[in-house]
């Protein structure tokens, strides 16, 4: 769906969820039946495509982004995950990856071909605003975005700029260092939601080490999205294969809400 | 030339730049200021220099190799032994610069990555000299090959973490570094060994590297000669080379070669020459745009060398757009050529070049006999080979090496 469009759908939601899966993890038809199950509850799916050096993720993204470039993943194979949510589901489709994959592929290409398949924003850490190789400015070309990410420690003058230029919404760690650890919803990750909140008018999407349900609901009212990765690949990552994909992410992603 | 801190762009034409996740930005902004600030401090640089003189044995010797220029029978051959420094190679001088701008800053935990074990040796060293808690990231492959060094790191006080991901070496280790120092920024400080990564390490290695080539200006013209007609180091990432040509870069006349790891052969995967060789393309990986042996997707490739030093899929920005502007020639060494160069320079000079330094002195010996006898060839020994002994050895020991070590671990399996 279109990133605008959602944004209105979800304005009286008190909490909407952000879902994030690797693209061909464990082989392609898998990881997007993952998606596809993900998708019955949120309403935003983050495709990430893999990357032999992903150096923002710990050790739960990073295992999987392996194994689905040892199984022979393709740019097009996530164009095709791409292409088969936009289609099937409601939920906003973001691209989520690193520099090289898109800076190999070809900047304009890349974007064009993401905006063909449906793909309605990017999200790729190591091409941050100012040094962003032309990315947001070709994707507002095309009519999609870059959503930004901030993280604790940041000036309020860069959350002002960065939430400024991000597209729809902000991404926000909740706290530093990289995905897939413990995050305890306490003072310091609200009184940084509140930093973020004073500078940026835009909803927000609040990530890292989100693995609960009691997180979800400390969260909810104080901001808009919750992004949950590592939880989703985990679980992802214990089902063995033939299992049914689809339902048993479904019922994790209504975990999560519960 | 003369680098002007306050013109730093982190820009070699269009390679380098600082590609980085937000969460890493205010750790790195702080470090570019300081060490702006500190590159022109006075007092920084004398405690540099004191460091250098008194613990890590600068300058290090200017070896002329007269039995090698005579067995080789062309141009003179000049060995720089930067081996000869504190812990056994040129890392040293950077480790130590860093180590001070950390102390400068505040910081008092030091974290790094490690190919070879040199630079992490280098920084372990320089972290229990100058009293900083030290974390070391080393992938798995290259704790390996390179077991001696763990040891000597331990000793140090450090903590020798192995890197089991990805192809377990040398680029894991610093995707390692960089997820440790996005966890924990404000105590720690992260030296990179190698002049790349985000701005403003590329500029930051070279100059505390620049050290080198300063000191063969001086030398050279001590023995009586002119400028140099050839100088000659290996390149994996590029910190000894930048820092050996430096000080050259100006004087045009002066032939400039960059030695690769050529590895086992040509195909993919079999070596690690980003120019010399095939599989490179630009692109964006840990902080900086270079030249990297990647396939049509963008995925690193995987690569190998005999020395662990330079089995890396990316070349220091700088070097990469000098040897676009052709002002570095590069040349690549395969690895029966490199423990050639090994034997060669100890029979005939009784040095241990490192394997990784031993690129370089692989292609002194190729191109040496065609040159004229009045010309200089100037090569830099990086490292040398103590830490190499156990490939060193079972490359050209054989067997008798093998039964040594089968004879000495039945002798633990007594005790």
């Amino acid at each position: 769906m279109e990133m605008n469009k959602k944004l209105e759908q979800i304005k009286n939601k008190k909490i909407s969820l952000m879902g994030h899966i690797v693209g061909g993890y464990p082989d392609v038809e898998s990881s997007l039946k993952a998606a596809k199950g993900i998708c019955r509850h949120a309403d935003f799916i983050e495709v990430q495509f893999p990357f032999s050096d992903p150096s923002a993720d710990g050790k739960v993204i990073e295992g999987a982004s392996y194994k689905a470039i040892d199984a022979g993943f393709t740019v097009e194979d996530g164009f095709k995950i791409v292409k088969e949510l936009s289609e099937t589901t409601e939920a906003v489709v973001i691209i989520m990856t690193y520099a090289n994959i898109v800076y190999k592929y070809g900047i304009e290409r890349f974007v064009k071909k993401a905006k063909e398949n449906g793909a309605n924003a990017f999200i790729v850490p190591d091409l941050p605003y100012g040094s962003d190789e032309g990315l947001s400015e070709t994707a507002e070309k095309y009519g999609i975005g870059v959503i930004q990410v901030i993280s604790p420690g940041v000036g309020d003058d860069r959350i002002k700029m960065l939430g400024d230029k991000s597209y729809g919404v902000l991404y926000v760690t909740a706290r530093r260092g990289i995905t897939g650890g413990k995050t305890d919803i306490g003072a310091e990750t609200e009184e940084w939601i509140a930093t973020v909140k004073r500078n940026c008018s835009k909803p927000i999407a609040l990530g890292f080490g989100i693995k609960s349900n009691s997180q979800v609901r400390a969260l909810s009212g104080k901001t808009e999205i919750v992004v949950a990765g590592s939880y989703f690949v985990e679980k992802i990552t214990s089902l063995s294969k033939g299992s049914d994909f689809e339902g048993e992410l479904a019922k994790a992603a209504q975990e999560l809400l519960s | 030339m003369k680098f002007d801190a306050d013109k730093m762009t982190g820009y070699f034409g269009e390679y380098g730049g600082q590609y980085i996740p937000e969460i890493l930005r205010p750790a790195i902004t702080e470090l570019e200021a300081e060490f702006k600030k500190a590159i022109n401090d006075k007092s920084f640089l004398e405690e540099f220099n004191y460091v250098l003189k008194n613990f890590v044995g600068r300058p290090t010797p200017l070896l002329f190799a007269e039995n090698a220029t005579k067995a080789l029978g062309g141009a003179q051959i000049y060995i720089k032994l930067e081996g000869l420094a504190n812990t056994g190679a040129h890392k040293i001088n950077n480790a130590i610069g860093q180590a001070l701008l950390a102390k400068r800053m505040g910081k008092t935990r030091i974290i790094a990555e490690t190919g070879a074990g040199q630079h992490g040796l280098a920084t372990a060293s320089a972290c229990a000299r100058l009293g900083l808690d030290c974390e070391i990231f080393m992938g798995e492959v290259d704790i390996a090959r390179q077991r001696p060094n763990v040891y000597w790191m331990e000793l140090f006080g450090a903590k020798v973490t192995a890197v089991t991901s990805g192809t377990k070496t040398l680029k894991d280790a610093v995707n390692e570094a960089f997820r440790e120092w996005t966890a924990r920024k404000s105590d720690t400080h992260y030296i990179i060994g190698s002049a790349l990564g985000p701005c403003p390490y590329p500029d930051m290695v070279r100059e505390f590297q620049r050290v080198i080539g300063r000191e063969v200006k001086e030398q050279i013209f001590a023995y009586g000669n002119k400028l140099p007609d050839v100088l000659v180091a290996c390149v994996g990432g590029g910190s000894n080379s930048i820092g050996f040509f430096a000080d050259f870069l100006e004087e045009k006349e002066v032939r400039l070669i960059g030695v690769e790891a050529g590895g086992k052969g040509d195909n993919p995967g079999e070596h690690a020459a980003r120019v010399a060789g095939k599989g490179a393309d630009m692109g964006i990986v840990q902080g900086y745009k270079s030249l990297f042996l990647q396939d049509d997707s963008g995925q690193l490739t995987v690569t190998h060398s005999i020395s662990a030093g330079l089995d890396y899929a990316g070349l220091g920005p700088e070097l990469a757009y000098l040897a676009e502007e052709k002002r570095i020639e590069f040349a690549k060494a395969y690895d029966d050529e490199v423990l050639n160069a090994v034997k060669f320079f100890a029979k005939h000079e009784g040095i241990i070049p490192a394997l990784e330094s031993s690129h370089a002195l692989a292609e002194v010996i190729k191109i040496a006999p065609k040159m004229a006898k009045d010309k200089v060839i100037v090569a830099n020994m990086s490292g040398r080979g103590d830490k190499d002994i156990f490939i060193t050895a079972h490359a050209l020991g054989g067997d008798t090496w093998v039964q040594f070590l089968k004879e000495e671990v039945a002798r633990y399996g007594n005790e």
